[in-house]
């Protein structure tokens, strides 16, 4: 059983280990591809053309507004006179946003009520409005909780006598840099391909030499084949997750708060299921093109969009939404999101990990059975 | 005698294709039997389904004793399988691929020690164990082929096509390692579409569109077709002998053979007819004698009106 695994595991690595090309390519290709995709798909948004609308027209919204423009995310592109001229204002390309204060802005702060100032912006790129959302959050957030050290002070609460600074970072991101957020999406999509295109392919080759034939000849079962196999691959993917990750973090500065067996679980689940696929894949077609064919479109592509990766799911129509729960992406992403920058611990993310585990046991189980029934 | 392989009714269809059509045949222990006919005849198909790696569509099998549909396992520990394309890793080296069908087979360190050494021998591969077998020449990559499809020492062994695409002097050397796994006591059944090769064989069945056109020993079937109207004409001018009969419409073959001509002649009393016809044409030294068959003018025969 296990001596049968091993065998095919050894033949299935010296192999590998004389196609260099191919190895290289599993190594290295991953790392290459978050560089590549780092620094040319750099989603940071700067320089916002921000119109005002201040209609509070005081010390206070002054102050706000000033706070926005501190910032290199956003430049002041005018003043809009009133509300009707807003929709004009941006659509004439005079700005990209319009950030309104309403009249009565300083009661609702001083009345302890969360102030209700908007921005509207140009919904049409929705990445973009994504992005310029997560800074406006992040400034109002940073402008509230000044004002709320502020405000306690003012009541005689001495924060411990102000010697914390009470200043709550912007709940994820800090910095709002885009890459934080683009990682985790980039690791996801990058596994996938990986794991669902290369055991498929080698699995795939075999059949079109006519090799497998002699193998399904001899005492072995296709599942040790199959473990075999998927074993080697595994380690490879493990081995080009650490390369990834190690490289957001040197590179692209990306932290890693959370619990690093929480990481590795959540990474070995993904893996699991993405290999998973790969051989549910490998079990349906007899050709190689037929198998990146197949890896693409119903895997690789799917988890790339449907993932929250490029696209917000958020802002997605809600079918689609209600598509994104079948790939394992979504979850994935989700949860090495809640880990890496929120420090996120299982019981905040139990949510995304018990789909991902789901995942993990259904795909290969499903692979199981067509392999049990109509072999490799 | 016990029977190796027995095949009842035998079919594989692709679709509304009918590849192998309802063959039946037994195959004795301890023969070396050839399925030989055409590309496309159906030889590989039957070989396939006698393993148990393609499922007949109907019809049974008996394979070793076992029925290959319903006990597909014990038949599979009594065979070995060559298929007809290269089956070796060309990627991994000699010494690595006898170690991977050995591992696949579960063969013990000692066993695996031993056979080892014997494919190496048979193979003729001694001082080429670390070569990659892409490098090997096609000879040498089929024997070592055949050694390890045989590392399990199966009573049963399936060859399709080993010699095709080898030249005559590797074709003998690897019908002698045939010879030799044969005086071991295995049964062999080999495919090929060199009628030449069936003179190896204890018994040839001839296939041609998923049918048996003609089965027995080579022998047997040259003395059952021996009465085919076939003759020789020796002459010194063959190409004008040829030209003049081969547009008889009672004559349907003619080669030129050595120097010779043969034709196959569809008629009453054959001799004296092409006589009259030479004689017509001024045709003066020559001699007709009657042609013992050979087994590929018997297939012509066997397979021209299917
Ligand atoms: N998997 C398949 N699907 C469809 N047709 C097939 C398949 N395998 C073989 N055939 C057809 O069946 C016939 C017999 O093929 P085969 O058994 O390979 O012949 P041989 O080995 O005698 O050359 C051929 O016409 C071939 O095209
Ligand atoms: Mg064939």
């Amino acid at each position: 059983m296990f001596e049968n695994i091993l065998t095919i595991y050894q033949k299935e690595y010296r192999q590998l280990k004389r196609d260099k090309l191919s190895l290289t390519a599993i190594i290295l290709v991953p790392t290459m591809m978050l560089l590549l995709y780092g620094y040319a798909l750099n989603f940071d948004v700067k320089h916002v053309k921000l119109g005002v609308l201040d209609e509070s027209n005081t010390k206070q919204s002054r102050e706000l507004t000033q706070k926005f423009f501190s910032t290199e995310y956003f430049d002041f592109a005018g003043v809009v006179p009133k509300e009707s001229a807003i929709n004009k204002f941006i659509q004439d390309g005079k700005g990209a946003a319009v950030l309104v204060i309403p009249r009565n802005y300083v009661k609702k702060i001083l009345l302890d009520k969360s102030e209700n100032v908007q921005v509207l912006l140009d919904g049409s790129n929705s990445n973009t409005a994504t992005i310029i959302m997560g800074y406006v959050d992040g400034i109002l957030q940073n402008y509230s909780a000044d004002l709320t050290v502020k405000y306690m002070n003012q009541k005689g609460f001495p924060i411990l006598g102000g010697a914390i600074d009470f200043r709550p970072r912007v709940y994820y991101n800090p910095g709002l840099k885009s890459m934080m957020y683009l990682v985790p999406g980039l690791v996801a999509f990058i596994l996938m391909i990986l794991t669902t295109i290369v055991p498929t392919i080698s699995i795939v080759r075999e059949k079109e030499r006519g090799t497998i034939e002699h193998i399904m000849l001899a005492p072995v079962n296709p599942f040790q084949v199959i473990i075999g196999k998927a074993l080697l691959y595994f380690i490879l993917s493990l081995g080009a997750t650490v390369m990834v990750l190690v490289t957001s973090v040197v590179l692209f500065n990306v932290p890693v708060r959370g619990n690093i067996l929480l990481l590795a679980f959540t990474i070995i689940l993904f893996l699991i299921a993405g290999l998973g696929i790969g051989i549910l894949i490998s079990t349906l077609v007899s050709t190689q093109q037929q198998g990146y064919l197949f890896a693409s479109t119903l895997s690789n592509l799917p988890n790339m969009i449907l993932s929250g990766f490029i696209y917000p799911i958020s802002s997605m129509p809600i079918w689609l939404q209600g598509l994104t729960y079948f790939f394992p992406g979504r979850f994935f992403i989700a949860a090495l999101r809640g880990i890496l920058l929120k420090g996120a611990g299982f019981t905040d993310i139990y949510d995304q990990i018990l789909p991902l585990l789901f995942f993990a046991i259904a795909i290969p189980a499903l692979a199981s059975w067509r392999l049990s029934r109509k072999g490799i | 005698m016990a029977l190796a392989i027995k095949a009842v009714n035998l079919t594989k269809k692709f679709g509304s294709f009918t590849a192998v059509d309802s063959i039946s045949f037994e195959i004795e222990e301890g023969r070396v039997i050839g399925f030989i006919g055409a590309n496309g005849a159906g030889k590989s198909t039957t070989i396939k389904m006698l393993c148990g790696l393609t499922k007949p569509t109907s019809g049974e099998a008996l394979v070793a004793g076992f029925d290959v549909a319903n006990h597909p396992e014990q038949v599979r520990q009594n065979i070995g399988y060559m298929s007809q394309r290269f089956s070796l890793y060309g990627d991994l080296t000699v010494k690595e691929n006898i170690e991977f069908y050995g591992g696949v087979y579960g063969l013990g360190n000692s066993e695996l020690r031993q056979r080892f050494e014997w494919v190496v021998e048979v193979a003729d591969l001694k001082g080429r164990e670390n070569l990659l077998t892409r490098d090997l020449p096609l000879g040498w990559r089929q024997r070592l082929a055949l050694g390890c499809a045989v590392l399990h020492h199966p009573k049963i062994v399936f060859l399709d096509e080993p010699t095709s695409g080898v030249d005559p002097v590797v074709r003998d050397k690897f019908w002698n390692l045939i010879g030799r796994l044969s005086q071991e006591g295995a049964t062999i059944v080999v495919t090929t579409h060199h009628l030449e090769e069936a003179e190896f064989c204890e018994s040839i069945i001839m296939m041609h569109l998923g049918r048996i056109v003609v089965s027995g020993s080579p022998e047997g079937i040259r003395k059952q077709f021996a009465d085919l109207p076939l003759f020789e004409i020796e002459t010194s001018k063959p190409v004008e002998v040829f030209n003049l009969l081969e547009s008889e419409p009672w004559i349907s073959d003619a080669a030129i053979f050595g120097g010779n001509v043969h034709v196959y002649a569809e008629t009453g009393d054959p001799a004296s007819v092409i006589e009259q016809v030479l004689n017509k044409n001024g045709i003066a030294k020559y001699t007709i004698t009657k042609a013992a068959p050979t087994l590929e003018d018997i297939f012509i025969n066997v397979t021209r009106n299917v």
